[in-house]
């Protein structure tokens, strides 16, 4: 089984489920977060040799690993209603808590995942604007020279002018409307940078020239199309 | 030149100024309470990245200038002149701006760097850490996390049967005191249910504080009948007894792999030699306060620290 972590009104984790249904000889679940955190038995044993965890989800299922063939990990936020009774500094070390055991349990699997985990965000790493910027400039994309101080920290967004363009880089591959191998190759390095391994790009198209705006590890299914989705499928069938 | 950011009279930080001053070591202090009184200006240049200033009371300081930078901030939202303020007061947003904007140099800064603050998170998750202490070739305590009373029972009642203990400990990086899991603990197991929580086999032997700094390695023994050495005397009685030892080769290697599978150049590894002298380990402390090693050793980790953010010890 493929595993889909997701809210269930994401739409784009919805979609991916019904492509990679047509596609994969294999059941697709969405499993929630809330699905997860509010199992009725939770175990996560790890040693030196090996790590296994065992979900025993309120609705009968039991979600084990290893024993699936990839997981989609776009859990971006956990539910803590069920520590609304607690004082604040309970509540906040509960979630604390809960977050941690997520972050280790997916980065002791060892299927195919998108995305493995960071510290700073589950669903995969997540930088400041500043330093994808900081990235992009690095890896030879355009970017606008920026003065940013402490009063005015943010550096102004690129003015509207041309057409905004998302590309889309997996293992190194990048999928999405032509472009000259030279901003491809900058590309491919600022996914390097980045450092998840599938990345989303967001750049703004004028005559030619790819100006970067923003990047994200929790990516637009729908807007990579047919071609993000084959790819995909090819890291959870290889 | 090297910066030193943090509380310049905490042990730790007052440590590293008076080894760089010792040294010769050009060094200026970012003291984090007069962060009122400064300012950090970044520019973003296309093809080269970020560059800028930071001007405080002890100077201004080009960033590029700089060959390394240690870190020991504390969390700026319990600074004193801004932690009773309202969270939208402009004096806590400024606050706010001024670490965001030194963390996101810190961050990708060309320097030298002991630690990057989004490396130092590696810490919020003890199992995170966990993966990447195996890769390393390094054995880790037996292990489970669980919501699940009965398992948390069965697992206690699987190392009681060999002989061995349980802890229980926070698996974030929220400070915890480590607690051998006792039969008063039953009473209320039932509260794991709320949250899953980590539980351990307690393994035998005694604790080797392990310091990497760069390619250096400082090993302190700890002698303690403690369950947690830091907390000694109100655990056992008294003090921990601490001395520098030396390890084998191939595991002052595996510390130097964990540590730069990190990100981290300087970091304070928790090893634990069973009574076969085999090492077990439980973490990595990010942001070591290693003062409290150097004190009762004299190993000169300070020394080391400073020396490889001036960049006059080779890494290699």
């Amino acid at each position: 089984m493929i595993a889909i972590l997701a809210e269930p009104a994401d739409l784009g984790a919805l979609w991916l489920r019904s492509q990679l249904l047509r596609r994969l000889a294999l059941p697709v679940e969405i499993v929630t977060p809330a699905r997860l955190v509010y199992s009725r038995s939770i175990l996560h044993r790890l040693t030196s040799t090996e790590s296994e965890a065992r979900f025993e989800l309120a609705d009968g299922m039991t979600l084990r690993t290893p024993g699936l063939c990839g997981i989609v990990n776009r859990l971006t936020s956990l539910p803590t209603a069920h520590l609304a009774g607690a004082a604040a500094v309970e509540r906040d070390y509960a979630a604390a808590e809960l977050h941690a055991f997520l972050l280790g349990w997916l980065a002791s699997l060892d299927c195919p995942l998108l995305n493995p985990p960071a510290p700073e965000n589950l669903a995969g790493p997540s930088h400041s604007n500043l330093s994808a910027l900081h990235f992009a400039a690095l890896s030879g994309l355009s970017c606008r020279r920026a003065i940013i101080a402490v009063d005015a920290p943010q550096p102004p967004p690129p003015a509207p002018v041309g057409t905004a363009v998302r590309h889309f880089v997996l293992d190194g591959q990048v999928i999405g409307p032509p472009l000259s191998s030279a901003t491809r190759d900058s590309m491919i390095l600022f996914a390097r940078l980045w450092g998840a391994r599938l990345v989303q790009i967001e750049t703004i198209r004028d005559r030619g020239r790819h100006e970067f705006v923003a990047a994200s590890s929790v990516v637009d299914f729908q807007a990579g199309g047919e071609a993000l989705v084959r790819a995909i499928g090819r890291v959870f069938s290889s | 030149m090297i910066l030193i950011a943090g509380i310049p009279s905490e042990p730790p930080v007052a440590l590293a100024i008076e080894a760089a001053r010792q040294r010769g070591i050009g060094h200026v202090v970012f003291d984090q309470r007069h962060h009122r009184e400064s300012e950090i200006v970044l520019s973003l240049e296309p093809a080269v990245g970020l560059r800028g200033r930071l001007t405080c009371p002890a100077g201004e300081i080009d960033l590029a200038a700089l060959t390394g930078a240690y870190v020991r901030l504390m969390d700026e939202r319990f600074l004193p002149d801004v932690a009773g303020e309202a969270a939208d007061a402009p004096a806590r947003a400024r606050s706010t701006g001024l670490h965001a904007l030194l963390h996101d140099w810190l961050n990708v800064a060309g320097a030298r760097i002991a630690n990057r603050p989004s490396s130092m998170l590696s810490n919020v998750s003890k199992t995170y850490q966990t993966s990447i202490i195996r890769r390393c070739g390094l054995a880790i305590p037996e292990t489970i996390v669980t919501n699940d009373p009965e398992e948390a029972l069965r697992f206690v009642s699987h190392c009681r049967s060999t002989g061995d203990d349980v802890i229980y400990k926070s698996v974030s990086g929220i400070r915890s005191i480590v607690q051998t899991f006792s039969e008063s603990d039953r009473e209320r197991i039932g509260r794991i249910r709320w949250c899953p929580t980590q539980f351990q086999r307690k393994v035998r032997g005694h604790d080797v504080r392990v310091h990497v700094v760069g390619r250096r390695v400082f090993a302190t023994r700890i002698e303690s009948s403690a369950t947690d050495y830091r907390y000694a005397q109100s655990q056992s009685g008294s003090d921990a007894q601490l001395s520098p030892t030396t390890l084998p080769r191939w595991l002052e290697r595996a510390c130097i792999d964990l540590a730069n599978s990190l990100d981290l150049p300087f970091a304070g590894i928790d090893l634990r030699l069973t009574e076969t002298d085999d090492p077990v380990c439980f973490e990595v402390n990010p942001c070591p306060a290693y003062s409290y090693y150097e004190s009762r050793t004299g190993v000169p980790i300070a020394d080391a620290l400073v020396g490889w953010l001036a960049d006059t010890e080779s890494l290699a």
